[in-house]
């Protein structure tokens, strides 16, 4: 190995999107060195750009009954009682704060004619609390990035692909990484590290999330040896047609059945299974089909499991019961309805016919742990945004994404700006380290015959969405683990690239990513074989029921001594300290919902 | 029925080993609804590690995928593919590799 470019840096933060970008704003403030890495381009990478139209905060503009405290009580429900309440509490605080920011950044949301905020009401919540844009994600990005030109103590490196945390025992000393626009292997030595990388939604064919969506921060942390949370949980956005197919192109692709979302449950419709049932009522009799994404989709995955599922693997969904005047004034007062309802009569009378519909991945619940100033098990690596776990429980509440990202940001750009104040100069890795990760990086840069990176991909998320989605058996999960490590043994070693260009080499590029993907989907697989009970988004077949007397507990995976090892501990809490309590406000929660509409626009 | 083809000529340059830029040309099959996003990916499968930015993956929410197509400006993941179709990079001058611009 030739000698190796070193760069050095008081605070190096991995992903430049909501939590990165947010860190990189508040550690600026305290004078250090920054370097933000993205592996694109900043505010046209990962998954805050497609954010929808809605972020939570609790400012009561619609409702002055709510709060933080509310917010709390709904994300606690939403998460099925094994959320970490300290982050929870934090960040339903500190949400309206960072939200505001954003808009004094100039980000524009949706104003009723009196000049305040409309907020509208989602499933989950017990007051209008949603901030509302078509296309926020653009409106948060943009805002961000106004700030981010202002930074002065910033250096931003893009296209610029993070391979593997560098350690001095039990320190984080930075990162090994890649240009891609040249190949160029080197070293960041950071005295503080924020990961801010997102999701892995590139887990599963049935997906809406970005191609960056690989899950790098989980590996990087994972095989740092950093503690991971409730890693079994992930959301499945229930509303994804297949049939016929609206929006087309939106999913990008469609050979692997990825299907565009649909935000169609906002128009109350009826979900119906291969028999004509409206099988909500065996799942969720009160709330029917305004429960939660969690229940949902669980609810299509069982249909389809016992073979109540249409022909595609999916169940029908249909707005055909509401009177064709209701319809006409729903596209006239709300324009969201009137998007969904044009984009669907393109190709079918939505007024005559269902739409055949599978739930997509969305949004990984578990993740890094971290504590309140989003320090990980590890010294001097902090976790910000959607790699995080914790906050969300087993299933997020819609809008709740965008908060966590900012207030994670910001306490984690402080901390890790702290971190590094305390230090007089930045550590060093052992060498070694550097060396066998340049051998496994090069290594990927094989040209020949040999597997293809890109159909090892393929075949891991026909397995995740057949195996491991919201359907999940022990057969099943074991026989995924069972492939994965096969496939990290035998099949990875031997894949081999068409071209060895160092100049943006995408199949090089996606050779890292589904490294990363085959970890991510290993301590999935394994956190769930390990959670005996079903708490959704995660249904197991085999143990269909919740199990609070036994699994009111977070699962913990980490990487001891080349194996995966799992563990429980105790949830964090705060203000309920049984599951009783929380099971009683969730009921309380349902009934109250099911009561009182919940309405989009006023 | 005869299926429906589509033949895609490519702009291809790699500074590293390329003297000068070249077109390739690639065909496959033209499916209703497909997008020029498709057509690219389908290339990069099914022929050669082509160099492409994607992002979002659909729906214009990102606009990473901006390039030139029959010599519009456009993003790949909305414009639907047709039976011929010329791609090259927004600004050729500045290409790291094949559509990937220094932008």
């Amino acid at each position: 190995m030739k000698k190796v470019k070193k760069l050095e840096t008081d605070v190096l933060i991995i992903g430049s999107e909501a939590a990165g970008c947010r860190a990189a704003i508040e550690a600026d403030k305290y004078g250090v060195k920054i370097l933000v890495v993205s592996k694109g381009l900043i505010g046209k990478t990962g998954v805050t750009i497609q954010t929808g139209v809605t972020v939570n905060a609790a400012m009561g503009f619609m409702d002055p009954r709510d709060n933080p405290d509310i917010h709390f009580e709904d994300t606690i429900c939403s998460g099925f009682g094994i959320n970490n309440q300290k982050l929870v509490e934090m960040v339903t605080k500190e949400a309206p704060e960072k939200v505001m920011d954003l808009v004094s950044w100039g980000a524009q949301f949706e104003k009723s004619p009196d000049n305040k905020f409309y907020q509208c009401r989602q499933p989950g919540m017990r007051y209008p609390r949603s901030f509302y844009r078509r296309r926020i994600g653009r409106e948060i990005v943009s805002a961000l990035n106004n700030k981010f030109k202002t930074l002065k103590n910033v250096t931003l490196l893009e296209d610029t692909f993070i391979t593997k945390l560098l350690k001095d025992n039990d320190v984080i000393t930075g990162a090994t990484a890649v240009n891609l626009r040249n190949g160029e292997f080197f070293v960041i030595n950071a005295k503080s590290t924020i990961l801010a990388t997102g999701g892995a939604m590139q887990m599963y064919s049935s997906t809406r999330a970005s191609l960056d969506a690989t899950g790098d921060g989980y590996s990087l942390a994972y095989r740092a040896g950093a503690e991971l949370v409730d890693m079994e949980f992930f959301q499945f956005y229930p509303n994804n047609s297949i049939e016929p197919e609206i929006w087309p192109g939106r999913g990008g692709d469609r050979a692997r059945g990825r299907a565009p979302m649909l935000p169609y449950h906002r128009l109350y419709p009826y979900f119906y299974n291969k028999y004509g049932e409206r099988f909500m009522t065996r799942y969720d009799p009160l709330r029917m089909e305004h429960s939660p994404r969690a229940v949902m989709a669980c609810a299509m995955a069982k249909e389809v499991a016992q073979g109540r599922g249409t022909k595609n693997g999916g169940v029908w969904v249909s707005i055909a019961h509401l009177p064709q005047n209701v319809i006409d004034q729903m596209k006239e007062t709300a324009p969201w309805a009137r998007d969904i309802i044009i984009s669907v009569e393109k190709f079918t009378d939505p007024r005559i016919n269902a739409v055949e519909n599978k739930p997509a991945a969305h949004y990984y619940c578990g993740g890094i742990r971290i504590n309140e100033n989003c320090e990980t098990s590890f010294k001097g690596l902090f976790a910000a945004g959607e790699v995080t776990g914790g906050f969300d429980g087993s299933n997020r509440m819609p809008a709740n994404a965008i908060p966590l990202c900012l207030v994670t940001g910001s306490h984690a750009g402080k901390s890790a700006a702290e971190h590094a104040m305390l230090l007089k100069s930045v550590p060093h890795n052992e060498e070694s380290q550097v060396q066998t990760e340049f051998d496994r990086v090069f290594g990927l840069l094989n040209v020949g015959e040999g597997p293809r990176s890109y159909k090892i991909k393929i075949e891991l998320q026909d397995l995740m969405e057949e195996y491991a989605a919201s359907w999940r058996t022990e057969e099943g999960l074991e026989k995924v683990i069972r492939w994965i490590t096969y496939t990290k043994e035998e099949v990875i070693p031997k894949l081999r690239l068409r071209s060895e260009t160092k100049i943006f080499n995408i199949e090089w590029k996606n050779a890292l990513e589904i490294c990363n993907l085959l970890d991510c989907a290993e301590m999935l697989c394994r956190a769930a074989l390990m959670r005996t009970e079903t708490r959704p988004p995660h249904q197991r077949g085999d143990y269909q029921f919740p199990d609070d007397k036994n699994w009111w507990k977070n699962i913990i995976v980490k990487l001891e001594n080349g194996k995966t090892h799992l563990e429980t501990k105790p949830i964090v809490t705060t203000r309920f300290n049984t599951i009783e309590e929380i099971r009683e406000l969730m009921k309380h929660e349902a009934e109250a919902e099911a009561m009182e509409p919940r309405w989009w626009l006023p | 029925m005869s299926e429906k083809k589509f033949i895609v000529k490519i702009f291809r340059f790699d500074p590293s080993k390329d003297q000068e830029p070249r077109y390739e040309t690639y065909e496959g099959p033209l499916v209703p609804k497909m997008n020029v996003m498709e057509v690219l990916r389908y290339v990069y499968e099914t022929y050669d590690n082509i160099a492409f930015r994607v992002s979002c993956g659909g729906g214009s929410a990102c606009g990473i995928c901006r390039i030139k197509i029959n010599g519009n400006i456009g993003l790949a993941c909305t414009t639907p593919a047709t039976e011929n179709m010329i791609l090259e990079p927004v600004d050729k001058d500045k290409v790291f590799r094949d559509l990937i611009v220094n932008s």
